[in-house]
């Protein structure tokens, strides 16, 4: 480890220190690499504490392993790497993450995950204090001869507001080297420091020490890769409400597409906004906002100065324009050249090319909660279409990633669309730590959750992170599809099921090996709980055997796979065990009587519980023309005898075929002949005399 | 139209010149509103055996008329304008019967006349005819006052008077072409009057039908009605001239035999005027 300063503006950094991370940093590069800065886990003022709860989405197609590193900012020595397995789509849920992962009851520092699968991961510090949460989410260490800037320092010594900044520079691989540099509005260098290190290792200064002239209202930091791989970020405290920030740095795009510019999305009455221009010449940069009652308005243009940086308290107001109280919705940025945005509070500014949901790139918001409980907290999803609109569909997934329920969408030009959670998907429990992604087929739409502690009512809002889309040549499986399943089944019988996951050609992914989950979607019972619910895919194909449902009905099966679009197989019925075939106890054959027709065939059936049934058999036929015929059971072929006979049945509007009746207790025994008569007339059609078969 | 509902009521003798040899004279004309009531609680299975059964009513209103439009040419009605009939089974049913409408060609003069009719039944009967049977749930029935069908009969007839007119004796025959599927029928009559005083007169006639093919029966509209109906029946007449035009009669009709028809016996009572 080593340190050095290039040019020694800083007279104080004495609270600056570099510090060694455990050897499972310094392995093999991994496939994917964020840092979660402003991780921390301590008091934070008499009696009441702070903590990180952290969310990390394995966002791949196949389960993974992901290592958590912990470079602290303190002199301790970092804990051992620890690593967790995710499955595809699963969500990861740390409360407390230092404490959870390391037993640490003091620290504060950056987490460096790292996994061989894409994935998202994001934070939030929150006090037991109450308001004062506030969420960060992670981004990838800037690369070689790469820089972002932070745009929103404030250090202030003046109260009323009063701020303080510390900031941070990450090291996240060995041999790496970033020189920190501190700006102020107008854009001249107040500080500059160049961290270098052998080893993944952070670096911590306050700006009160770090800098000679630490009173920067409007301020930014610019990280400046130039060797090896790192970041940054600010923690900015203080100001009216007291509540924290997290600025990280952004890169200065190269071109910004017209129609999308940037995006900040969230937008309040109490929004503040900051813009930096990174250009030598001066610039104008167009404000517009989307979402609010009366359509999209141009509420100011705002000239930035030559890396200059610009802070608008109010934004929404800073024209003159009153919007309702409450009203949330979008500003579009516009701007020739390229800039930065951030507002304080909101997700960080997107572009085309950052969380915009569009048909090729899925987007998702992750560790969302429903809780009507307090303390608890409620989220909100909204979203902002594009220029052309946007149609497509909310995927609600539960922390295993499986899919739960979908909603569509459709929105206009330029709309802005925002409901509770559960007012998207009505009728559905949202499960914990949901995930929700935003599937488009025409359009785009930026979106975000807006999440809020039914307690203390303090806000913050969560912005979208791209689904990665694989880049393998031969495309992945899409969605599963009942490759076969019995039409019918018998309750009880075991039977098998057998899932594919297809491409979106159709064809087989015969590497698919995830994990799939076979439920009743529909229908009055479940799966025996021996059946395992879920089975692991072999060459895109998934079979579920020994399966039973025992309660008869109509049915449908789900089957449910991460990152997959689920299958719901076709209704199939499960009947009933068949009773014991009845056995035919006596028969007979009809002849008909005073000059009337009547003819074919009967049987009499005794079932398995003693109760007998008439069948008159399809070959039957009896003059019928007038009306009523009845049925009867009588001791003689002679004129019925009412009082001695029973009547079984009565056909009514049609003469021939096939008829049942049920015989009533105590049945047939008594009787010699079964007679139909025409009850209106009181004379006999017909008689058959019953035999033994 | 034709033969209802098991029935003799159409040997109602008409008293005019129905089924004779005769043509009324021009300008003159007979008219007749009778009241007839049936019952009878056997009847005829299309075997022709004699069966017991629920207890069968009618009660039936008519209107006969007939009009000579040249001594030659007749024309006649006959419109049976009020039934009502039921089992003891079922409930009742109240409507009009199928009329008949025609005329009659006198072909032959003198002492033998002979006479050339043609008659239209006119389907305006309730030709469905449902009725609920009682003790049975759902269970329904038919009993309408109507075939549904338009028929033609052609008759010949022939009349011969002795002493000096106090009796007359008249026969015949004819072909009932029937359509929508029945089967065409033979119809044959034959009656005698004898005038006992200046007011009082008796008669006596003799009546027959036989389908001219086996019965279609899937054509049976109704239990005894419209197909498969054969009888041969017998009856009697009392009338009392009250003056030169107005008349009062009671009678009594029974079938010896028949097929799929009621055997009981048919009291009429009629109320004529002579015009």
């Amino acid at each position: 480890m080593s340190r050095y300063t290039r040019l020694p503006l800083v007279l104080i950094f004495a609270a600056a220190h570099l510090l060694s991370l455990s050897s499972a940093l310094q392995a093999a590069k991994p496939a994917y690499r964020r840092v979660l800065p402003g991780v921390i886990q301590g008091r934070a003022t008499e009696g009441t504490r702070i903590g990180t709860s952290t969310w990390l989405v394995n966002l791949g197609a196949s389960s993974a392993s992901f290592e958590f590193g912990f470079l602290s900012v303190s002199k301790a020595s970092a804990p051992p790497a620890q690593s967790r397995v995710l499955g595809p789509g699963e969500t990861l849920r740390l409360n407390n993450v230092l404490q959870d992962l390391y037993g640490l009851s003091e620290g504060e520092g950056a987490l460096i995950v790292s996994g061989d699968q894409p994935f998202e991961l994001r934070g939030v510090n929150a006090s037991t204090s109450g308001p004062g949460a506030n969420w960060f989410q992670s981004s990838e260490p800037l690369g070689p001869d790469a820089c972002g800037h932070a745009i929103w320092l404030a250090n202030r010594s003046e109260p009323d507001p009063e701020f303080r900044t510390d900031i941070t520079a990450v090291l996240t691989a060995p041999n790496s080297a970033v020189t920190v540099s501190v700006y102020d509005a107008s854009g001249i260098l107040r500080g500059i420091e160049v961290v270098s290190s052998e080893g993944p290792a952070i670096w911590r200064a306050s700006a009160s020490q770090f800098l000679p002239d630490p009173e920067i209202a409007i301020g930014r930091v610019k990280f400046a890769v130039t060797a090896g791989e790192a970041t940054g970020f600010l923690s900015v405290t203080g100001g009216v409400a007291g509540t924290g920030l997290v600025a990280q740095p952004e890169r200065i795009k190269a071109a910004t597409p017209e129609e999308a510019n940037l995006l900040l999305n969230g937008v309040t009455a109490s929004s503040d906004l900051r813009l930096f221009n990174p250009n030598e010449t001066e610039q104008e940069i167009t404000l517009e906002a989307l979402g609010f009652p009366g359509g999209p308005a141009t509420i100011g243009r705002m000239a930035v100065a030559p890396n200059g940086l610009l802070e608008i308290r109010g934004v929404l107001g800073a024209a003159g324009f009153v919007f309702p109280e409450g009203a949330v919705g979008a500003l579009r940025l516009r701007a020739p050249l390229p800039f930065l945005a951030v507002g304080r509070g909101l997700p960080m500014a997107v572009s085309s090319e950052i969380g915009f949901a569009t048909p090729n790139q899925p987007v998702t918001l992750v560790g969302l909660n429903e809780s009507v409980n307090q303390p608890g907290v409620r989220s909100r999803i909204a979203l902002l279409s594009g220029t052309r609109g946007a149609i497509g569909l909310l995927r609600l997934r539960d922390s295993r990633g499986l899919t739960i329920a979908t909603s569509p969408i459709r929105l206009e030009s330029n709309e802005w669309q925002g409901k509770a959670i559960s007012a998207w998907f009505p009728e559905m429990d949202i499960p914990l730590d949901a995930r929700v992604d935003i599937e488009l087929e025409n359009g785009s739409a930026h979106g975000y959750a807006e999440i809020v502690d039914s307690l203390t009512q303090s806000r913050v809002v969560v912005a979208a992170a791209a689904v990665p889309v694989e880049a393998s040549a031969t495309p992945s499986a899409k969605r599963l599809v009942f490759s076969a399943l019995p039409s019918s089944l018998t309750a009880g019988t075991p039977f098998a099921a057998t899932i594919q996951a297809l491409r979106a050609d159709n064809s087989v992914d015969g590497r698919f090996t995830g994990s799939v989950d076979l439920r009743v979607a529909s229908g009055p019972g479940a799966f025996q709980t021996t059946v395992t619910a879920s089975q692991t895919a072999v060459g895109g194909n998934v079979s579920f055997r020994d399966l039973r449902l025992t309660v008869p009905g109509r049915y449908t099966l789900t089957a449910l796979g991460a990152g997959l679009e689920s299958a719901v197989s076709e209704p199939f019925e499960v009947a009933s065990v068949p009773p014991p075939a009845p056995t035919i106890i006596r028969v007979g054959t009809f002849a008909g009587q005073n000059g009337y027709l009547a003819e074919g065939t009967l049987q009499i059936e005794r079932a398995a519980n003693g109760s007998e049934t008439l069948r008159l058999n399809p070959n039957f036929r009896v003059s019928g023309g007038a009306g009523a015929i009845t049925v009867w059971l009588a001791r003689a072929s002679g004129p019925l005898n009412t009082g001695t006979s029973v009547r079984v049945g009565t056909l009514t509007r049609v003469f021939q075929g096939e008829f049942t009746f049920p015989i009533p207790a105590p049945g047939s025994s008594a009787f010699t002949h079964v007679i139909v008569y025409c009850d209106p007339f009181r004379i006999n059609f017909g008689a058959a005399q019953l035999r033994n078969p | 139209m034709s033969k209802r509902l098991l029935c003799l009521i159409i040997l109602l003798p008409a008293l005019g010149v129905s089924q004779t040899g005769w043509t009324r004279p021009q300008g003159t004309g007979y008219t007749r509103f009778s009241f007839s009531t049936l019952g009878s609680s056997s009847f005829y299975t299309p075997f022709g055996n004699e069966v017991s059964s629920a207890r069968y009513r009618d009660y039936t209103g008519s209107f006969y008329g007939e009009y000579g439009i040249t001594d030659d040419w007749t024309a006649v009605v006959n419109f049976p304008f009020l039934r009502n009939h039921r089992l003891d089974s079922t409930s009742s049913l109240t409507a009009v019967g199928d009329a008949n409408v025609g005329f009659k060609r006198r072909l032959v003069r003198g002492k033998t006349p002979v006479a050339l009719a043609v008659d239209f039944g006119l389907p305006i009967g309730d030709s469905q005819g449902i009725v609920s049977v009682r003790d049975v749930p759902d269970g329904t029935f038919r009993l309408p006052t109507g075939d549904g069908e338009f028929n033609t009969r052609v008759s010949l007839y022939a009349s011969r008077g002795f002493w000096e007119g106090k009796t007359v004796v008249s026969g015949g025959g004819g072909y009932n072409v029937r359509t929508r599927g029945f089967t065409d029928e033979f119809s044959y009559s034959v009656n005698a009057g004898h005038r006992l005083t200046s007011r009082v007169s008796i008669s006596g006639s003799l009546i027959g039908l036989e389908p001219a093919r086996a019965a279609n029966p899937s054509r049976s509209v109704g239990f005894g009605v419209g197909e498969g109906v054969a009888y041969l029946g017998i009856g009697g007449e009392v009338q009392y001239r009250i003056n030169k035009r107005h008349s009062v009669s009671v009678g009594y009709y029974e079938p010896l035999r028949g097929k799929n028809l009621l055997a009981g016996g048919n009291l009429v009572f009629g109320f004529g005027i002579a015009f």
